[in-house]
């Protein structure tokens, strides 16, 4: 896309300044800032180098997105890693990801809240604000799209922004890096026409059939009859083009910044003592626990931050292991924290703030009152969290079994996937982190082997024949003797 | 003994029975092993108290022992928790033991001093059925604390304890020997009788 974006020339577009005056209602004007470099941005490394993301592409895994400096060495997006080094030694690959690359939009579209009421996340990689409402609050298009820009540009992001009277149309001019402005629906045609059909992001069949006729702009496509081209080409393309030109209405969801709770309390003078400051806490947590109500939302976590004269303030956190709005569970929990972190100097003010809120889930009590109260299971479940809080988020081991035959990846700790045993052989009460070297005099051997041979499909093969032995204490251990390599024997694990 | 004086004997709460102690006094859980039944107060693991298990080294049984009791008390819906644990307890293996394992948790400590309190909190809850330690150290008062714990939440709290440790304040301790068919048990001290047995068990 990027190489007939380069091919077409830009200079036959309306020039940026052609914008006319804004009609006495306001139309629909949509400007889509587009982020060509948001994969690598999001990985939050020095752009200027030679990188490159990595992602799976047609199955295979090739590069997704390529910096500048590496672009000029001759490596494009598409290529596979090896052809990418070959031409570039230098080049660093990052795997890409996805969820750093939401939330980067994601911050984007917060910015862009500033800037206009509608802004819409639907598009990969855009942000799509409309701006026909708002544009004289800023004081026409050009300084419009330049506050927007600097905004971009300084939460680390480099955007390419069009505005049209459609969003479709923007989005099309955006993607392919054209920073053009049309105002009028009627400029459309024209300012569009010119425009290779590649940019539709059509499937590749249509398009070679496209071109296989000739037609390789827009404007070719325009000049085709409406009815031959649906029987043609299908409905989907037709479509397309009309929703360009704003025939077809679209849809966008509008983005709305998540709800968050920030509340402060000034304390008359600097109090050292918990029990003198924490009625303030509690308040807070009361107005914390309101806000989540009124919203039927609960929280995830939430930090409470103590205030100290010319000193950086001290932050405690929690995490709740299920979402939480009850107030006295918080302050039991924020207390529990409290008595046992010193603080380092009187507290002038406490603040609370909470900023990630799931929807409100109420507890599913059972239809018949025969398993276990309800009750009974949020003080266990309280209790967990007091223990939690305590003793680090990874404190608490559940317990689960997976089918596999490898014995290090038969057990698990997360208890939301449920499998079956699939081995019938006995299996250790215990097991060894890792497999420690024994010496083949120090035990007898009390069973058969077991032979596990297992997991060449991911890289971690193993071949071993356990067994169940006896060492010199008189303890049940479970050994086994490595097929390959020096046939080293190994303990895995006790029966306790 | 005359049905009339075993009467008049119940009758009054001030008169210690000795061996004869009613074991009705606390709620137990079957061991699982009809010999050891029958040489426990009350017939099996009491409830409420705390356990000092006395291991030469880890894995030599100790576990086995408990086994169907924990199997028993995790299907009864209670938890098991297994705080500190030396190694990582092995699911498919408490899987096959017959245990619930949604029941079950780990509670991996950084310091010292979280063994006692966490597990505390937990006897104290309610919710366990049984509390597995591997302490270090404890003092009496924390071992007292432990106690008190294990009888508000009317949980069994084990204390396995290696060589050259020992923490008096234990209402029932039992030493464990491997042996060839089984386990060789000490019973040193238990609650509610004043005999030493001695007796061996077989998986």
């Amino acid at each position: 896309m990027a190489a007939t974006a380069l091919a077409h020339s830009p200079q036959s577009l309306p020039p940026p300044t052609s914008i006319a005056k804004a009609p006495a209602t306001p139309a629909k004007l949509w400007l889509c800032a587009h982020f060509p470099a948001l994969a690598l941005e999001a990985l939050k490394i020095d752009t200027t180098q030679a990188i490159a993301a990595i992602a799976t592409l047609n199955g295979r895994p090739g590069l997704y997105a390529v910096s500048a400096a590496a672009r000029q060495t001759g490596v494009e997006p598409g290529m596979t890693q090896n052809a990418a080094q070959a031409l570039c030694p230098a080049l660093t690959l990052l795997p890409r990801d996805p969820a750093a690359e939401k939330a980067a939009l994601k911050r984007l579209a917060e910015i862009g809240l500033h800037f206009s009421p509608w802004v819409s996340l639907d598009r990969p990689d855009c942000l799509l604000l409309e701006i026909g409402s708002c544009l004289t609050l800023f004081g026409g298009a050009d300084r419009f799209r330049q506050q927007l820009r600097e905004a971009c540009l300084a939460a680390g992001h480099t955007p390419a922004i069009a505005i049209a009277p459609t969003a479709a149309a923007a989005e099309l001019l955006a993607g392919l890096g054209l920073e053009t402005q049309i105002a009028e629906p009627a400029q459309l045609r024209s300012a569009l026409g010119p425009l290779p059909i590649a940019a539709l992001a059509l499937d590749g069949k249509t398009l070679a059939r496209l071109g296989n006729v000739g037609i390789r702009r827009l404007v070719d496509l325009w000049r085709l009859p409406r009815d031959g081209l649906a029987r043609r080409y299908g409905n989907g393309l037709l479509q397309r083009l009309d929703s360009l030109l704003g025939l077809q209405p679209t849809a966008l969801n509008t983005f709305h910044s998540p709800p968050a709770f920030a509340a402060r309390r000034e304390l008359p003078i600097g109090l050292t003592r918990l029990e003198h400051f924490f009625p303030a806490v509690a308040q807070l947590a009361e107005s914390w626990a309101d806000f989540l109500r009124q919203r039927d939302a609960m929280a995830l976590a939430v930090a409470l931050d103590l205030h100290h004269h010319r000193r950086p303030s001290t932050r405690l956190e929690l995490r709740f292991r299920h979402g939480n709005r009850d107030a006295g569970h918080c302050l039991a929990l924020l207390r529990e924290k409290l008595e046992r972190s010193p603080l380092p100097a009187p507290v002038l003010g406490v603040e609370l703030l909470c900023s990630e809120i799931a929807p409100f889930q109420p507890a599913i009590s059972s239809l018949f009152a025969e398993e276990p109260t309800t009750e009974a299971n949020s003080d266990w479940q309280a209790m967990l969290d007091q223990v939690q809080n305590r003793l680090g988020h990874r404190a608490l081991r559940r317990f689960g079994v997976a089918a596999d035959h490898r014995p290090e990846r038969a057990h698990h700790h997360d208890t939301t996937q449920a499998a079956m045993l699939t081995v019938a052989s006995p299996r250790p009460l215990w097991l060894l982190d890792a497999p420690e070297p024994l010496s083949a005099d120090s035990f007898t051997l009390l069973s058969a082997a077991e032979r596990i041979e297992s997991g060449w499909w991911d890289n971690q093969a193993l071949r071993r024949d356990y067994f169940i032995g006896q060492d010199r204490l008189g303890r049940k251990l479970w050994l086994f003797r490595e097929l390959s390599g020096n046939r080293d024997w190994y303990l895995h694990g006790l029966f306790g | 003994m005359n049905q009339a004086l075993e009467d008049l004997l119940r009758s009054r709460a001030g008169i210690w029975r000795g061996l004869h102690s009613d074991h009705a006094a606390w709620p137990v859980v079957g061991s699982g092993f009809p010999e050891l039944d029958t040489v426990l107060p009350g017939g099996g693991w009491p409830l409420g108290t705390l356990a000092e298990i006395a291991i030469p080294a880890v894995g030599c049984g100790e576990l086995r022992l408990l086994l169907p009791a924990m199997a028993d008390l995790s299907r009864a819906g209670r938890h098991i928790v297994w705080i500190a644990p030396p190694y990582q307890p092995y699911a498919p293996g408490l899987l096959q033991a017959g245990l619930a394992l949604p029941q079950l948790l780990a509670v991996n400590v950084d310091t010292e001093d979280d063994i006692p309190w966490s597990a505390e909190k937990l006897l104290r809850s309610g919710g366990c059925g049984m509390v597995l330690l591997w302490p270090r150290r404890l003092d009496n008062r924390q071992i007292r604390r432990l106690q008190l714990a294990a009888e508000t939440g009317s949980a069994l709290a084990v204390l396995f304890v290696l060589p050259g440790q020992s923490y008096p304040g234990a209402a029932l301790r039992i030493g464990v020997c491997p042996s060839k068919p089984g386990l060789n048990l000490n019973i040193i001290k238990a609650r509610g009788s004043l005999r030493r047995s001695r007796l061996t068990i077989r998986f």
